[in-house]
């Protein structure tokens, strides 16, 4: 188990790292970007609700996420 | 589009440069491929305040929304004759505040509110049927008399800085056999001229579980568990109409992670389950946005690897695509599939426990499975000048879930009988102030 959570941690570095390396977009050119769309977290409301709903239901940690609040039992 | 390097009069390029100016505040202000992971680690306990923004807001946000969770019966051929098929229900109700904060520049204030009423049979736990040639796992539930209400309340303070923010948040979640206060810290900066977002954060959660009837069904009468999580991630914009992001969960829990309600049996009848004391898991999390301007919509494609020291490994794909209609509204169909592998010490039953076993459970959420889930939102907005420049929006969605032995990664010989399906429902309204 450990040696697969240290094969995620250096997959994950190697990601972060290959994405740094992008070239970049002048701020003139970013108007898309502010999208709600384009953005990482959906509806905040949303999220709340699918994170509580999963965490209850499955046992995996979704990312980002300390997992949901509450029991989550039954 | 102009670029103010290629000007060559003084004019000009202070034209260019105001419109710069203009588009950065555009970029980082509503931009939330910058603002990225704000909503990640303060959404402990799921309790996300919208990733509206890189600078405080000037009005008061209020978001309301309600929305109702049912679960599918058991199937009469998965459960135990004569038991009860009901499973669990729950109304929700979210309330969502953000607002300047008073006497301070550059800080904002979220507020969560939560409420739920959840009824109904849950499943308690599997036995062999032993009427069938092949091995079968039959399911017993609890009667549906279970109820309980929860509410979770949660505050958020964020200061904004040049190339960056900070935010501390604490909360409360609270049923009646259940208490958890929590607070985490997070902040993000900035880098390669805002195309490149770094985000750090860290979570702590103190619960407090006294289980109803513990007398009556020998559980447990109280206990405790802590839980940390840390979090760093990176996203970056890799063109005009594409970003792509990382990011590493780590989350290490200690206590009773035992569900108290739940039970094994084997030959000598039915007892209560057992888990470790301890767990580590870790997330993988990769995501990636592109905008299509020839119809006006965005694709969003997400996936989390987990792995934990239980050996359960998950691993989840999220599509979504949104496409706008019109100038006032939205549509969003989604698309979900998880699976996961089981915990070490998971058996969908058990003919015979030695003594010596510690740990021990048939609860299908640490069996193997698959699930699929779909949906659609649809989202509609304007705003009414007459009344402030007042912003409103509605919207209403719908997602399906379901889950089966059959659709996991690996093979399953028997499938656990308690797998669930459910739908939901939700519907919500947004305005300013």
């Amino acid at each position: 188990v450990s040696r697969r959570i240290s094969a995620c941690l250096l997959s994950g570095l190697a990601v972060l790292l290959l994405a740094t390396g992008c070239a970049g977009v002048k701020p003139w050119e970013r108007e898309l970007h502010a999208r709600d769309d384009m953005g990482w977290g959906t509806n905040g409301q949303e999220a709340q609700r699918m994170s509580h709903i999963f965490f209850s239901k499955e046992a995996a940690m979704p990312a980002g996420s300390g997992g949901g609040g509450g029991c989550g039992c039954n | 589009m102009m670029r103010p390097d290629g000007l060559h009069n003084r004019a000009a390029r202070r034209r260019a440069d105001k419109l710069r100016r203009r588009l950065e505040r555009v970029a980082s202000s509503g931009g939330s491929s910058l603002a990225a992971l704000t909503t990640s680690v303060l959404s402990l306990p799921g309790l996300a305040g919208n990733a509206r923004a890189d600078a405080p807001v000037d009005r008061v946000y209020l978001d309301i929304s309600g929305s109702y969770y049912k679960e599918d019966n058991i199937s009469p051929s998965e459960v135990q004759p004569g038991s009860n098929r009901e499973r669990y229900e729950i109304q929700m109700y979210q309330l969502h505040a953000k607002t300047p904060a008073p006497f301070f520049k550059n800080v904002d204030l979220d507020f969560d509110v939560v409420y739920e009423s959840m009824s109904g049979g849950s499943p308690w736990w599997v036995e062999r049927d032993t009427t069938s040639p092949s091995p079968k796992a039959i399911q017993v539930m609890s009667e549906p008399t279970i109820k309980d209400q929860r509410t979770d309340v949660r505050v958020a303070v964020n200061r904004y800085l040049e190339d960056g923010r900070f935010s501390g948040a604490g909360g409360a979640s609270w049923e009646n056999d259940y208490l958890a206060g929590y607070f985490g810290f997070d902040g993000e900066k900035h880098f390669n001229d805002k195309n490149t977002t770094a985000s750090l954060g860290f979570t702590a959660s103190f619960d407090t579980i006294t289980p109803t009837d513990w007398e009556e069904f020998g559980r447990v009468e109280e206990e405790e568990k802590w839980t940390f999580t840390l979090f760093g991630g990176v996203s970056q914009i890799l063109s005009k109409v594409s970003a792509i992001q990382a990011s590493l969960t780590y989350k290490y829990s200690s206590g009773y992670l035992t569900d108290p309600y739940k039970r094994v049996a084997d030959r000598s009848g039915a007892r209560p389950e057992a888990r470790p004391e301890k767990r580590n898991q870790v997330t993988l999390g990769l995501g990636y946005r592109r905008h299509f301007r020839s119809v006006t919509g965005t694709l969003q494609l997400d996936y989390a690897f987990n792995v934990d020291t239980w050996d359960i490994n998950a691993h989840t794909f999220d599509l979504r695509w949104y496409q706008d209609l019109w100038s006032w509204g939205r549509v969003i169909p989604t698309f979900r599939y998880f699976s996961q592998s089981q915990a070490d010490f998971y058996a969908v039953f058990f003919d015979f426990i030695p003594d010596e076993r510690q740990y021990y459970s048939s609860d299908y959420r640490l069996s193997p499975f698959g699930a699929l889930s779909y949906g659609l939102r649809l989202e509609g907005g304007g705003v009414i000048e007459s009344w402030g420049d007042l912003e409103w929006s509605l919207f209403g969605s719908y997602m399906r879930y379901m889950s089966d032995g059959d659709w996991a990664l690996g093979d399953v010989l028997v499938a656990n009988p308690g797998l669930v399906n459910f739908h939901l429902f939700s519907a919500g309204i947004s305005g300013n102030f």
